[in-house]
């Protein structure tokens, strides 16, 4: 491959015109996103490994506050696991990082793609319940802005979007009808963003001063840009968070909608899904505090632009019709 | 190191381990008269032991400056690669040697840039400005407010690594892949179905099985042959990953 002439002799190098070019077979979009998935996953098990969760305040400290607000059958198990978590600190995060890192790998190798996104499903129910408090959605404090319902939940629902089968008899025009049917998936779609429009006015989160505060709150430990980059989203929207969580609202229901629209038209409602998922992880989720050497994932931004790519309307790609794969796959 | 000692330890036994390999290839490569990515193994060479070097400043052979040097001229070198590969064959390209080359060039820019960031923006450890130790912690100084460029890092390497894997079991043993009709989905979705009728697919999905079984052949097979191909990616999949913890760290 490199021709590093000179440096070498040409016997360990191999030139483009020396071998027959094989087939590039680029992976299919279904596959893409499984590989951005596997990456993210990735990226989680190798968050877990940042210092501050091998010691016993991650047990002590952060676990415990997931358990505020929560009824006493959601709350005990997360105490308990927490100190469980404490006393046992070194051994528990290296489980999580593990984990994690085998989901990601094991999702990116093809012969083990099924039993990873199978295992990702039963892990972020776990770690939805333990590690986010169920998103807060039970104790009252879900804010889309910041992450609700739990970004972990996102990765399950992908998980089950992008699982490796298609079904039968069925045209799908995107890439996550292609497991489930397009109904099911629009459904699902409709669910998710229709719960994040509700949580954006509830409770606490319609009140005038309630956005800015929490936008203001996540300064701590963060670079300096991004402290600034807060500092100014606060001062700006102070006094209007009522005004401002109401077309949030507005917006987040008519894409919850959007995928029930004609292609051109749900396609334009993506592009807006995922504008609103950048302005969220920059804004409001400070790039998933990646910075503040204690996130353990890259919240929900990301994860929801994704899931929006899984939705791209496609009508004239072929690779999605389950004909061809099944004629094809018998073919073989 | 800001982390358990013994990860360090680990990474950094990994990095020596992907070193002595590396430099195993290349004479391997040249009694066997077998040819290799000469450029990634010598990069991984020095990448492994100057990485293997700043988890455990003791056996860090070589001052930083040095390094930084040799990292610059690295990044320049895949660089100059790179520009050179799309000046003379363009960006666009199906084939696998094209595709290769292409992301091949980009990500070793990208790990060159990242160990250079990693080096400037190290907090150097008490009585190291000598000896060329360096210890590492959070970004800081004129690097704190630069936390991006680390992020833009993982997530090329990460990906990277996800991409390679997904690669190696594309080339995996053919009897491995006869039930995963994606490979064949994608060739045919490439454009060999003129219409969906259902002879048209039958008859295209034959073809397509021919092209496949050439495609999911195993290098070995096919070509003159690399040496140890799959011990490679995982050699650069550890790299990638070691290289990740390190700006993780570094965050």
């Amino acid at each position: 491959m490199s021709d590093v002439s000179g440096l070498l002799p040409s016997s360990m190098v191999r030139t483009a015109a020396a071998t027959p070019a094989r087939v590039w077979v680029s992976p299919e979009h279904r596959r893409k996103l499984q590989l951005v998935l596997a990456a993210i996953w990735l990226l989680d098990g190798m968050l877990q490994l940042q210092a501050f969760f091998f010691t016993r305040a991650f047990g002590n400290q952060m676990i415990p506050t997931m358990a505020v607000g929560n009824p006493s059958f959601i709350a005990g198990p997360i105490t308990w696991s927490g100190t469980l978590i404490a006393h046992h600190a070194v051994p528990a995060d290296c489980l999580f990082a593990v984990t994690q890192v085998a989901i990601g790998f094991g999702i990116a190798w093809r012969a083990t793609t099924k039993v990873a996104l199978a295992a990702s499903i039963v892990w972020a129910a776990g770690v939805w319940w333990v590690g986010e408090g169920l998103g807060g959605v039970l104790a009252g404090a879900a804010n889309p802005v910041n992450g609700a319902p739990g970004a972990v939940m996102i990765y399950a629902l992908l998980a089950v979007l992008l699982w490796p089968s298609d079904r039968a008899s069925v045209v799908p025009s995107f890439t996550a009808a292609r497991a489930v049917g397009e109904r099911i998936a629009k459904a699902l779609w409709f669910v998710l963003w229709a719960t994040l429009s509700y949580f954006a006015v509830l409770g606490a989160n319609r009140s005038p001063g309630g956005l800015a505060a929490l936008i203001g709150s996540e300064t701590a430990g963060e670079p300096g840009w991004i402290a600034a980059l807060d500092r100014h989203a606060a001062s700006l929207i102070d006094h209007r968070g009522l005004a401002i969580m109401i077309a949030l609202a507005v917006v987040l229901a008519v894409v919850a909608v959007g995928t029930y629209l004609p292609a051109p038209a749900a396609n334009t409602m993506l592009v807006v899904a995922m504008g609103l998922s950048v302005l969220i992880w920059v804004v409001g989720e400070n790039f998933g505090a990646l910075f503040t050497n204690g996130a353990t994932d890259v919240n929900s931004g990301p994860l929801l632009i994704l899931l929006s790519l899984a939705y791209w309307r496609r009508p004239g790609d072929r690779s999605i019709r389950p004909e061809v794969v099944s004629a094809t796959a018998e073919a073989i | 190191m800001s982390g358990p000692t013994w990860l360090a330890d680990f990474f950094a036994g990994v990095m020596i381990l992907v070193a002595l390999y590396s430099a195993s290839r290349l004479v391997a490569s040249r009694r066997w008269s077998r040819p290799t990515h000469a450029d990634t193994d010598l990069t991984h060479i020095l990448m492994g032991v100057a990485m293997a070097g700043m988890l455990v400043s003791a056996i860090n052979p070589i001052p930083t400056v040095v390094w930084e040097c040799v990292f610059g001229i690295l990044a320049v070198f895949f660089t100059w690669r790179c520009g050179d590969f799309v000046a003379r064959r363009g960006v666009g390209g199906r084939d696998e040697d094209h595709v290769h080359h292409l992301s091949h060039y980009v990500t070793h820019v990208v790990m060159a840039l990242a160990m250079l960031y990693m080096y400037l923006a190290a907090t150097p450890s008490a009585g190291s400005a000598v000896s060329g130790e360096m210890g590492m912690g959070g970004a800081s100084g004129t690097t704190a407010d630069f936390v991006g460029f680390p992020l833009l890092f993982l997530f090329v390497l990460l990906g990277s690594a996800v991409w390679e894997l997904d690669s190696a079991g594309r080339w995996a043993p053919a009897w491995s892949q006869t039930k995963q009709p994606e490979v064949a989905l994608e060739l045919a979705g490439a454009g060999s179905f003129p219409t969906t009728t259902s002879e048209n697919v039958a008859s295209s999905a034959m073809h397509a099985r021919d092209e496949t079984r050439q495609a999911i052949r195993p290098p070995h097979l096919q070509s003159p042959e690399w040496l140890a191909p799959g011990l490679k990616a995982t050699c650069h999949i550890a790299m990638c990953v070691t290289m990740g913890y390190m700006l993780i760290v570094m965050l």
